[in-house]
């Protein structure tokens, strides 16, 4: 049964986007309020940026289901390339219509005209540093028609910094920026998402030092704190299931996360 | 799968490397603390020194502008290593340094401010250097003899009057008259009005010799010199009776030799 005891510890920070998972902090909500009351403004764009990791993916998915349920909401986690794809996906998404012929930037236009909506639909764009730059072009023109509104996801880098100047300079009323967590937010985040998934014995393990030293280790990234508990997990269940006496029960310790680190390629030895 | 033992070893060695940053920055701040404190004592009694150094270049100072002649031999011979400054022409500031700067040596400097009185009644030895080269053709040689005799042998010592004689050759003759004339007004040496009486007798001015010679005899009877400078002067001013009597006044209560072979040129004639 201890087994088990790690092992659904270790699930719960596997990889994946699940708004289910999303974890409220302090700094996280106000940031989250601040993109639900954007949206209700008459803005044509909103560009959501930050470091990878650092929750855009999560806080997107999050916003998506919090909406769906409200006006029409349509998100897109993997960039469409091309361009009439991506017209047809929005065409069938927003307006219900699967065109057959090839459908281009006009046609589209004329389509959106036929249709009106109580609130403007939105259209979530993750990972948007991927999509073309003709493609953005697109986007953009469709924004200015203020028949969709688009939030986009970017990660920010000196090369998706140029591109949100390029591109959205003169249309994003609002941006938002993702920040890392500090060191007690972390703490906060590993204790939540454990009793989220009835971990509580685990979560109780944790102390300051615990999470000071997972914060060294991954600067306060989700993913990579994701990344390394999930290692660590996986270390503990197997000392637990070979070498039990070599387990603390009562916390953490900071040798497991530093072996996990190692293992994860976080720390180099 | 994981190799938990791999893991462990790799963990173990990078702690290790943690850890030897912080062991070699506590070792160097240990060795550099017991280095501290091992050589801080020394550098405290190192310290002292420098002014012993400055004592002694003061000395130097001080032996040099000393006229004294016994003083001169024992003050050089303590200084004969150190480097003598050059700048020994200024006297009076030279003592004044020497009188400010050498608080260990009491006894000494005692010795060393009263020369300044000393040198007002020797200064019949340092007149050679201040005549002009008249007397210079005459008298040096006696001078640098005495030197030589009475200094040490080391060659170092005798470097020391060469080159205030070499200094007092560039000054001007009128000043340093008129700077003994001021002299002796201030203190009414005899040896200054003495010097005086000689000088205005070398340069044919024989009634400002036979004043100061005069001046001289009032203030001490007892010396040789200006009683013949008195009466060589007045027979230069025509007074040959007057300068007879007068030797023959002065041989009454001496015997100078001096005295009597000029009594005995101007009763002859010989002396004009």
């Amino acid at each position: 049964m201890k087994s088990s005891f790690y092992l659904s510890s270790k699930e719960v920070f596997l990889d994946i986007v699940d708004a289910k998972e999303y974890v409220q902090l302090d700094r996280v909500s106000t940031l989250y309020q601040s993109l639900k009351d954007s949206v209700k403004k008459p803005l044509k764009m909103i560009l959501l940026y930050g470091k990878p990791g650092t929750g855009k993916s999560m806080m997107l998915n999050k916003l998506y289901e919090d909406l769906k349920e409200h006006q029409k909401v349509v998100m897109y986690h993997t960039p469409l390339v091309d361009e009439e794809e991506f017209l047809k996906s929005l065409a069938r998404d927003i307006y219900g219509v699967r065109p057959f012929d090839e459908l281009n930037f006009t046609q589209f236009h004329e389509l959106s005209e036929h249709y009106e909506f109580d609130t403007t639909p939105l259209v979530l764009l993750d990972e948007a540093q991927l999509y073309s730059t003709a493609l953005m072009e697109k986007i953009r023109l469709i924004s200015d028609t203020r028949k969709i509104k688009f939030i986009i996801t970017l990660h920010k880098t000196e090369k998706e910094d140029i591109i949100a100047k390029e591109h959205f300079q003169t249309r994003i009323w609002e941006s938002l920026e993702l920040h890392n967590a500090t060191a007690p937010e972390l703490k906060i985040y590993i204790q939540k998402k454990l009793m989220k998934n009835n971990c509580f014995d685990v979560a109780n393990m944790f102390d300051n030092k615990n999470t000071k030293c997972i914060h060294n280790i991954t600067k306060g990234n989700y993913r990579d704190t994701n990344k390394l508990l999930d290692s660590m997990f996986s270390i503990y269940d197997w000392y637990e299931d070979n070498q039990p006496t070599k387990i603390n029960y009562s916390h953490i310790s900071n040798k497991i996360i530093e072996m996990a680190a190692i293992k994860t390629g976080f720390i180099n030895a | 799968m994981l190799n938990i033992h791999d893991l462990e070893r790799r963990w173990l060695r990078y702690k290790i490397k943690s850890y030897i940053p912080l062991f070699i920055g506590s070792l160097t701040a240990i060795i550099a603390l017991v280095l501290v404190l091992i050589y801080l004592p020394f550098s405290k009694e190192e310290t002292p020194v420098k002014p012993k150094e400055e004592v002694a270049i003061v000395e130097t100072v001080t032996v040099i502008e000393t006229p004294t002649e016994t003083i001169v031999k024992e003050e050089i011979i303590e200084t004969v290593d150190i480097n003598v400054p050059q700048n020994t022409t200024e006297k009076n500031i030279i003592t004044n340094t020497a009188a400010e700067v050498i608080p260990p040596k009491v006894e000494q400097n005692t010795l060393v401010l009263k020369p300044s009185l000393h040198f007002m009644d020797n200064i019949e030895n340092t007149i050679p250097t201040y005549i002009d080269e008249e007397y210079v053709s005459e008298l040096p040689t006696e001078v640098n003899m005495k030197t030589k005799t009475e200094t040490v042998s080391e060659p170092k010592v005798i470097q020391a009057p060469r080159k205030s004689g070499l200094t007092i050759k560039t000054k001007s003759s009128k000043d340093d008259l008129k700077d003994v004339i001021r002299r002796f007004k201030q203190n009414k040496n005899p040896a200054l009005s003495l010097f005086i009486a000689k000088r205005y007798y070398a340069d044919g001015k024989y009634q400002r010799s036979y004043n100061y010679a005069l001046m001289t005899n009032e203030i001490d009877k007892h010396i040789d010199e200006s009683w013949i400078i008195f009466a060589k002067s007045l027979v230069k001013l025509g007074q040959h009776e007057l300068a007879s009597n007068t030797l023959k006044t002065y041989l009454k209560t001496t015997k100078s030799s001096a005295a009597k072979v000029l009594l005995r040129k101007i009763d002859a004639g010989t002396f004009r």
